[in-house]
């Protein structure tokens, strides 16, 4: 199957293009967060490693990532290590370490092959564990020289759905889910865990349709993956995804559809979080009404414990409005931006 | 189907337009596949999927853009405005919305003129008040006043600024679906200065020649046509002996300056406004750059005026104009009587109907011919304006109108002609009948009738090449009359 739509594809390289990229070489940035890890609280450390960037987004990338204009295409492996080691002087101990890059921590243009070991066992001898992303194509070949970090660490894929169709028109994620079973099965084999990324109301998706791909994604992934975690869209600079927002072509998920997503899905048999970046926020999930706050708190502490009761007990007189949100939608042949209905 | 500019009244695969339906009665499906592309064609429907919602520049480029390239098809944007917003969305070439907008807002904002009330039972309300909307855009259409309600009802930011934005940025877009059928425009609002009509009738006039070597410039009237008013008659009976050496040019808001030899025609004879004597700034400034142009090239021996305040503030463009500020009546009549008495005029007779006919042939025909190359017969109350041997026109009582000789001319040009499959009895012919059109033919132009390569009459187009691509039947050409045979 074809997984480009070069039109598609093409429209999302004419906006990154128009982005600028960084010209610093140290490292984007670091923060602290919670997460039901393990069966427990863990307290997690987040380095964001600048990179040149992701080798799909030189090509198009992804409609939703804006991570481009943190990257830049001159750093090379020596600048990585010196980030690493500057990074550990301030922040030398902890218990969960997770390390993204704006892209692949296996692809070799983005951190090249000598340095992706010596820099796992570096931040391996300051964190218990250690968590790094990758698209699948950079992992089948490397799993074995990964075997020696089996239960300390965890590689995340951005699965975004299970759908091929949502991943080729509407993400243009130019990959699949046999893809990511072929990685996954890789890594289970090397005693590395799984940690799939699933992306909540991709553009021209409607509210009910984002809600029932994420929870089909989440089901068809469960069995191949040793972690969810369910990320609602929230907009970023230089996306497609901004573009059709500032159009007044978009709206990120109601957080209801996110609650209705994790009830849904307490059943399964790996935990299943969502940290949310912008949450309340018009430009990331909201409700539109002054019940934002308890929501986005209560997701929170749903994901940092795994405690349901979080989620189960919330209840806002916005529901009706998300309800009839979604009927009315679903009458269109295309999704809706309620926002318009107040500004034209 | 019936047309006003790039709206259209009538149907399409069963489905009427203009319309609001239901959301969710257009029984269209899209996959993902084709969510992520700006449109959606399928069949007769066409479906904007994305649209700038939030820049109105944007918004109106992407529709009219459409509807341009898109003339046969039913233009439906989902989930697009609420009842005060329908008129110029429909203004803009859009056919179907949908009332999704009403049904989201719910039952506590009731929609009004003026702005979105709290209130009871809206939902309601708002659907009886989107009926009514839809009812009075399909009469304004059935008669041809469709403008005037989207003038008179662009009531949001948004509408006034789609408005304004179609009229400066995109007249040349609009005009070839203007429609110069004769009917009745009513100039009530400032956004009619730039309805495209009138500006039309702007850029045709600005380059029609000068007829005398002395300029008059005088008020509008009430009556239509503009010499049949009783001031401008009073004016005529005291000027009378000099009229044949001055070019009349009427002031007048919102179409700026009409010269005399244009005011039988549309819409000139068709235009009405409301009379204060006050002119607004936009008015006084359109009128100002429309006079630096036309005059740019003219040179008057003598410039004259009876203008109020107001109408005379371009004046100083001619710094040696003289004249009456005031009204035109009998006291200034005879003021300019005797100022124009008191200068040496200049009269040819022949000289100036020769220009206004080239100006006539200009302004309704699109083409250009010295006014040298023209010759002038009168027969009683008719005259044949000719060139060599071949009549170009005849003016009668009824007015102007096209003879064989002009006709060949444009034909001969490519412009103005209407190719039939036969010679049909009566007086019209219909569509079916229509084998091709100029594509500079628009609604309520003579044109000339061709058939298997001859011409053989002439009648008043009813659509123009845009309308043949969309409409199979109904009315093409009416007031057919064939030229006689030569013998």
């Amino acid at each position: 199957m074809n997984s480009i739509d070069l039109q598609f594809a093409g429209e999302i390289r004419e906006i990154r293009n128009r982005i600028g990229r960084s010209e610093r070489k140290d490292y984007v940035t670091t923060y602290n967060e919670k997460e039901f890890l393990n069966g427990r609280t863990r307290d997690e450390r987040v380095l964001i490693l600048r990179t040149r960037g992701c080798s799909w987004s030189y090509h198009s990338g992804c409609s939703m990532c804006g991570f481009w204009e943190d990257t830049n295409p001159e750093i090379n492996a020596n600048d990585i290590m010196k980030q690493v080691e500057d990074f550990l002087k301030d922040h030398n101990k902890g218990d969960v370490l997770k390390v993204f890059t704006s892209g692949s921590f296996f692809d070799p243009l983005e951190v090249s092959e000598e340095i992706q070991v010596p820099i796992i066992e570096k931040l391996l001898n300051h964190y218990n564990f250690l968590i790094v992303e990758s698209r699948p194509e950079y992992i089948i070949n490397k799993a074995e020289r990964l075997k020696q970090f089996a239960g300390k660490l965890q590689v995340a894929m951005g699965m975004e759905s299970t759908d091929p169709d949502v991943l080729k028109y509407l993400i243009n994620k130019n990959y699949n889910f046999e893809d990511f079973k072929r990685a996954s099965e890789t890594l289970h084999r090397n005693g590395i865990s799984v940690r799939a990324y699933l992306l909540m109301k991709p553009p021209f998706m409607k509210e009910q349709e984002a809600i029932d791909d994420t929870i089909k994604s989440a089901r068809d992934i469960s069995s191949f993956a040793d972690f969810i975690s369910i990320n609602p869209m929230n907009i970023q600079k230089g996306t497609l995804v901004e573009s059709l927002y500032k159009e007044g072509n978009y709206r990120p998920p109601w957080l209801w559809s996110v609650v209705e997503v994790l009830l849904s899905l307490r059943d399964i048999h790996i935990p299943v979080v969502s940290l949310i970046t912008g949450s309340g926020k018009s430009r990331g999930p909201h409700n539109g009404h002054s019940c934002d706050r308890i929501f986005s708190e209560s997701i929170r502490k749903y994901s940092e414990t795994g405690d349901f009761a979080y989620l189960e007990n919330l209840s806002c007189e916005c529901r009706e409005k998300w309800e009839s949100f979604k009927t009315e939608e679903n009458s269109l042949p295309i999704q809706i931006n309620e926002a318009v209905y107040n500004d034209f | 189907m019936k047309r006003n500019l790039l709206t259209r009244l009538g149907e399409i695969d069963n489905i009427e337009i203009p319309s609001v339906v239901k959301a969710g009665s257009i029984p269209i499906r899209e996959s993902y596949s084709e969510r992520n592309k700006f449109i959606n064609i399928s069949g007769k429907i066409l479906t904007v999927n994305r649209i700038n919602r939030f820049n109105t520049k944007e918004f109106v480029r992407t529709i009219i853009q459409l509807r341009k390239n898109y003339f046969d098809k039913l233009i439906y944007l989902p989930n697009a405005g609420l009842i005060y917003d329908y008129p110029i969305l429909f203004y803009l070439g859009i056919d179907v919305l949908d009332d999704l907008p009403i049904r989201i807002l719910g039952n506590d904002k009731c929609i009004t003129e003026f702005g979105i009330l709290e209130g009871e039972n809206c939902l309601e309300k708002n659907m009886k008040e989107k009926e009514r909307m839809v009812e009075r855009i399909k009469l304004s259409l059935e008669n041809s006043k469709f403008r005037e309600l989207v003038e008179g009802y662009s009531m949001t930011s948004f509408g006034v600024e789609a408005l304004r934005i179609t009229d400066m940025l995109f007249y040349g877009d609009i005009e070839p679906f203007l429609d110069f059928r004769e009917r009745d425009v009513r100039a009530n609002n400032i956004e009619s200065i730039y309805r495209p009509e009138i500006e039309y009738f702007r850029r045709r006039v600005k380059n029609l020649r000068q007829t005398s070597q002395n300029l008059l410039l005088i008020p509008c009237s009430a009556i239509k046509p503009y010499s049949q008013s009783k001031t401008h008659k009073i004016l005529h009976s005291r000027i009378y002996p000099f009229l044949s050496g001055i070019q009349e040019v009427i002031v007048t808001s919102p179409l700026g300056l009409v010269p005399r030899e244009l005011e039988n025609f549309f819409p000139v004879k068709n235009y009405d406004i409301p009379v204060t004597g006050y002119w607004f700034k936009d008015e006084k400034e359109m009128l100002r750059n429309l006079a630096i142009e036309f005059f740019q090239n003219k040179k008057y021996d003598n410039v004259f005026f009876i203008l109020s305040k107001e109408e005379s503030e371009f004046l100083d463009i001619f710094p040696n104009a003289e004249g009456i500020i005031g009204n035109l009546n009998f006291e200034n009549s005879e003021k300019i009587q005797k100022i124009i008495s008191s200068r040496d005029i200049k009269k040819d007779r022949n000289q100036k109907r020769k220009i206004e006919f080239s100006n006539i042939l200009r302004y309704l025909y699109d083409i250009d011919i010295e006014p040298s190359d023209l010759k002038i017969e009168d027969e009683g109350n008719r005259s044949f304006v000719k060139t060599g041997k071949e009549i170009l026109l005849k003016k009668t009582v009824a007015g102007v109108s096209m003879e064989k000789g002009l006709g060949e001319l444009l034909y001969r040009s490519g412009k103005r002609f209407i190719e039939v499959s036969g010679k049909f009895q009566g007086d019209s012919v219909y569509i079916p009948g229509i084998v091709s059109i100029s594509s500079d033919v628009r609604p309520g132009n003579e044109i000339v009738l061709v058939y298997n390569g001859e011409i053989i009459g002439k009648g008043i187009s009813q659509l123009s090449i845009l309308d043949l691509q969309i409409q199979k039947k109904g009315l093409g050409i009416s007031k057919i009359s064939y030229f006689p045979k030569e013998k």
